[in-house]
């Protein structure tokens, strides 16, 4: 089996020192050694640089890389390849600054079944992240920014931290295959529940957490011993199948009495065949997370080849909702690499109902702040490069356990910048939507895009820009 | 008993028939639920104080995420028995199917007769009894609590353990991957023997094998921040 | 991603009736599709064809066609053919026809019209039928309660990764193999290449349907010399997925699960006769009483319920 490849061979040599395996003549103090000078330099386009410091890294460690953030991979095609078509004579515009623009957004009521739909004020909620991949006051201040402009939050998969349910107004509980601290209670007082395949970061794995953040809580909260690398189950432990899933979301229904909506969150992978089934399965909301998506840690070969668009995945899946007659009873939320109100009226044009943010909240805490700019240099990163979250060593306190480290989100500052950021954000969509003649922002679609390259309309089917056709098959 | 509660399952939708459960159950002790007929989902989210037997077989995940009620299950129950439960006591009568016991964080699952794969997947705490086998992958990835088989073990038995135990008296077909047996000491053995004691089930014969984890799958590679600063 | 369901009777009673309730139980694991295998009172002599037409405006045409490839094979029908009367764009047919001088030839040409007129299956006893929609949907369009026979096979889908359409529904036949027919739960993760294997090997595929393959698969390990047991055996080791399927012959049943124990199975034996569902409680629709179910949950599991081997 390839599980164990420290088999019994013995070289006819004695084992080279570590020192000499890792490079260690010569190598530059201070940088490892994994990463040459020539770095940004330039040279071979096949084997660049960072192929270069790939092989090495690899060579040294034995194991793939594993970080946070979200993907490096340069080749997507992405919102900036979209641009918004306004009304011009053909169409009336509305009044930027003085007419209104309706944003309230419903998940989970359009099959009848619950009591309880999530009625949000703005077409935007914060994505799940764990406690443990955030600091507690990271999830608090999430939760009270979101409050505040009446919007929601999501656990993530650590189980529920207490400070965040009584911040949230609106908390999305997420069931993930591990399970952490599921129980009954959680249950009932959440205001949605989430059953979690995949997430767009690391399709087709499950959750990873190393053990400088398994803090004495994290490590309570989820059962597990302190300090262990924890690599989460992806199956979840009881369902095998989606035909079996069907009768798990009856359980859970049961579980909640009928009174608050199921999501199934999953990576953006074949969404067009994943969220038809999804859909039929039971679910209310789907939720597609698309390859951009961010990660407290991932192996980085997850990161950035794995997964499909954005952009695209909210198509096939939208596209998929209609086939099968679910567009209208299960609603559909698009998340991964969104960044502004601009990108978020791309995903409702696109046909998401809803979007959900998580690096870019991490970002509005403080995330790559310029701030403590010692730390980020011990971490070998800078300020808008940062992506330790996997090292637990944050210097702005965000994605940490180390109480030194937390201390410096504050949670009152925190909840501010997020509700604004999520303000900004809404009066942008709506901005947008008013420039289109739209009184209400789920009323934007695909005409009020075009595509300003092939790719982006090959991937989504959107017109391009100046001769009004989507690229054809 | 006299005032035991009657409900019958047939084919009702059960979402009614779990309704009728919780409703029943804040005024009667004990509750017999009849002609089952294996249907999934009954009796979910039992609270703590009442008494429910199951007649005949059960499907899925009967007694999931039960916070105290003692269950009976006459014959067989399906997949995920007393998943994600948190106290309580579940008695199988036959066999448990798949994942008994998933993610279970406290009280005891009872099974008279053999066990399904997975038993005790992911299960944070509580106890698991099986008079007869065990299946597959027995403890996948369980965090805590334990499962005592007085039967044998199937193959990859305790696979990739956290901190959970896996205690089997019989044949083990294989271990799974990080899985070790220790001998277990006098004490550890009093403890289980405590669990057995009020099931009438202690047997100073037996010969135990106490699989816990070789710890090999805790760390990635290492718990020095420093060994993943290379990215 | 579906229910799948056997049942064997101990002499010739209504079949059909069984397995729609058996499907009908599972609905909830699929509805996009339901189809059955049903295996009635054999022939003689000739076979009885089960087809499915896509465009019911060009019926007669694609009769004339069909009727006259027959021809070129030596054979003829031996009755006037019968198809459902709904007002659906799709039609089913149901033939009976002498012995084409070679089977696999003939099917061969007959697909070479498979766009328009697909043949589902062909046997001496077996009759596939299959539709879009839930158990009783379809039941009732094609009769299927009424079918009597010895045994047969069910399926209810729920389509993953191949379109939803009547023909892509189970059960399927291992064409060119009269008589052999699969119903399959779970995915087969080294589909293509498999089937393009098989296909250089000059067999053909119908359908996108991953299903389709362990139809043929199992057919081609057995006309290589194994037994069925042997195939099915080998099969666990050589199909990458997760899956229980079963595959039925004029003999009985056979079934193979995957080396993950994923995908369940259970089964009665009983009053000389043999029911097998992917839930249990499909199973009390058979056998709402006291009945004693083995569940196979284990993984790399097989098995053959033979028809001869019930005792009563």
């Amino acid at each position: 089996m390839a599980d164990d490849l420290n088999g019994t061979y013995h070289y006819p040599f004695p084992e080279a020192p570590e020192e000499l395996v890792k490079f260690g003549d010569g190598a530059i103090e201070g940088r490892p050694a994994g990463v040459p000078s020539s770095y940004d330099e330039g040279g071979s386009l096949r084997w660049t640089p960072e192929a270069i410091s790939e092989v090495h890294a690899l060579a040294q460690l034995g194991r793939y890389q594993v970080r946070g953030y979200n993907t490096f991979n340069k080749r997507f095609p992405t919102f900036d390849d979209l641009t918004f078509v306004p009304a011009t004579m053909t169409r009336l515009p509305l009044e930027g600054y003085r007419e209104s623009c309706d944003t309230t957004t419903i998940l989970g009521g359009g099959r009848g079944l619950v009591e309880k739909p999530l009625e949000l004020k703005i077409p935007i909620y914060i994505a799940s992240m764990s406690f443990g991949a955030l600091s507690a006051n990271a999830k608090e201040a999430l939760g009270h920014g979101a409050s505040k402009v009446g919007t929601m939050t999501c656990t993530g998969e650590g189980g529920m931290l207490e400070e965040e349910r009584a911040a949230s107004n609106k908390l999305v509980y997420q069931m993930s295959p591990a399970r952490y601290g599921l129980d009954l209670d959680h249950l009932r007082r959440a205001d949605a529940l989430e059953i979690v395949v995949g997430q767009g970061a690391k399709p087709g794995t499950g959750g990873l957490l190393l053990g400088m953040k398994v803090s004495p809580r994290v490590s309570q909260m989820r059962t597990l011993p302190e300090g262990v690398d924890q690599r989460s189950t992806v199956r979840h432990p009881d369902w095998l199948g989606a035909d079996d899933l069907a009768i798990k979301v009856e359980e859970l229904r049961i579980a909640t009495n009928y009174q608050v909506p199921i999501f199934l969150k999953m990576g953006a992978t074949r969404p067009r065949y994943d969220v038809a089934i999804a859909a039929k399965v039971g679910v209310d909301v789907v939720v597609v997370d698309g390859a951009e998506g961010g990660t407290g840690a991932s192996p980085e070969l997850l990161l950035n080849h794995t997964g499909i668009p954005t952009i695209s995945a909210i198509r096939a899946a939208r596209e998929a909702l209609d086939e099968c007659g679910m567009s209208g009873k299960v609603s559909l939320v698009a998340a991964g690499g969104i960044r502004s109100g601009v990108d978020v009226a791309k995903c409702l044009a696109l046909g998401a109902d809803a979007v959900m943010i998580g690096n870019a909240a991490m970002i509005a805490l403080g995330c790559n702040s310029p701030r403590y700019l010692d730390d980020y240099k011990k971490l070998g990163t800078s300020p808008g490069a940062c992506h330790h979250c996997h090292t637990g060593m944050c210097p702005v306190g965000v994605a940490t356990q180390t109480p030194e480290l937390t201390a410096r989100m504050d949670v009152a500052a925190g909840a501010e910048r997020v509700a604004r950021y999520l303000t900004a954000m809404t009066m942008e969509v709506t901005a947008l939507a008013k420039a289109c003649g739209k009184s209400n922002v789920h009323n934007l679609d695909m005409e009020d895009l075009r595509a300003l390259s092939f790719e982006a309309s090959a991937f989504t089917g959107v017109k391009m820009a100046g001769i009004d056709r989507a690229y054809g098959w | 008993m006299s005032s035991r509660y009657v409900i019958e399952v047939g084919n009702r939708h059960i979402k009614d028939v779990n309704e009728e459960i919780q409703a029943a159950a804040k005024a009667h002790h004990s509750l017999l639920v009849r002609n089952t007929l294996s249907r999934h989902n009954l009796g979910i989210g039992l609270p703590k104080g009442v008494d429910v037997a199951f007649e005949g077989s059960v499907g899925y995940y009967c007694g999931g995420l039960n916070t105290g009620a003692i269950v009976t299950v006459e014959d067989d129950a399906g997949w995920g028995t007393g998943e994600g439960m948190d106290a309580g006591h579940i008695t199988i009568g036959g066999y448990a199917g798949m994942s008994a016991g998933a993610a279970m964080r406290g009280g005891t699952i009872h099974v008279r007769g053999d066990a399904g794969p997975r038993i005790g997947v992911a299960m944070k705490g509580g106890n698991i009894i099986v008079e007869g086998k065990i299946g597959s992958q027995a403890g996948f990835m369980a965090h805590a609590g334990k499962i005592i088989a007085l039967g044998g073990a199937g193959a990859s038995c305790a696979d990739a353990l956290w901190q959970g135990e896996v205690w089997v008296a019989g044949e083990i077909e294989s271990l799974g991957v990080d899985a070790v047996v220790k001998e277990p000491t006098a004490e550890q053995v009093a403890e289980v023997d405590a669990i057995l004691e009020p099931l009438g089930l202690v047997d100073s014969a037996r010969n135990w094998r106490r699989i816990v984890s070789g710890q090999r799958l805790w760390y990635f590679e290492s718990r020095d921040a420093n060994a993943w600063l290379m990215i | 991603m579906c229910g799948i369901a056997g049942r064997i009777l101990g002499k010739v009673g209504d079949v059909g009736t069984d397995l729609v309730e058996l499907m009908d139980a599972q609905a909830h694991r699929g509805s996009d599709s339901t189809g059955f295998a049903i295996y009635g009172i054999p022939r003689e002599s000739g076979f009885i064809v089960r087809a499915m037409g896509f465009e019911r405006a060009k019926l007669g045409q694609d009769l004339d066609d069909f009727h006259y490839i027959l021809k070129e094979h030596g054979a003829d029908f031996l009755e006037n053919p019968t198809w459902d009367n709904s007002g659906d764009k799709h039609y089913s047919v149901r033939m009976v026809i002498s012995e084409p001088g070679d089977l696999a030839r003939w099917t061969r040409e007959a697909d070479t019209i498979c766009h328009r007129l697909e043949v589902q299956s062909v046997g001496k006893s077996l009759e596939i039928i299959k539709d879009d929609g839930d158990a009783r949907t379809v039941a009732e369009k094609h009769g299927v309660r009424g079918m009597i026979g010895t045994h047969g096979l069910g399926h209810a889908r729920l389509a993953t990764e191949s379109a939803v359409r009547p023909n892509a529904s189970h059960p399927f036949w291992a064409r060119p193999f009269a008589d052999v027919a699969i119903v399959h739960n779970g995915q087969i993760t080294d589909y293509y290449n498999w089937r393009q294997r098989l296909e250089r090997q000059g067999y053909r595929f119908l359908t996108q349907n991953d299903s389709e393959l362990i139809a043929v698969w199992v057919s081609d390990q057995m006309s290589k010399g194994m037994t069925l047991q042997e195939a099915l055996d080998h099969s666990i080791k050589q199909i990458d997925g997760v899956f229980t399927y079963m595959i039925a012959d004029t003999n009985g049943i056979g079934f193979a699960k995957d080396r993950f124990a994923i995908k369940p199975l259970a089964t009665v034996q009983q009053d000389g006769a043999f029911c097998a569902a992917t839930e249990e409680q499909a199973l009390r629709r058979v056998y709402p009483g006291r009945a004693k179910i083995i569940n196979y949950d284990g993984p790399a599991k097989t098995g053959i319920w033979g028809r001869g081997e019930l005792a009563a």
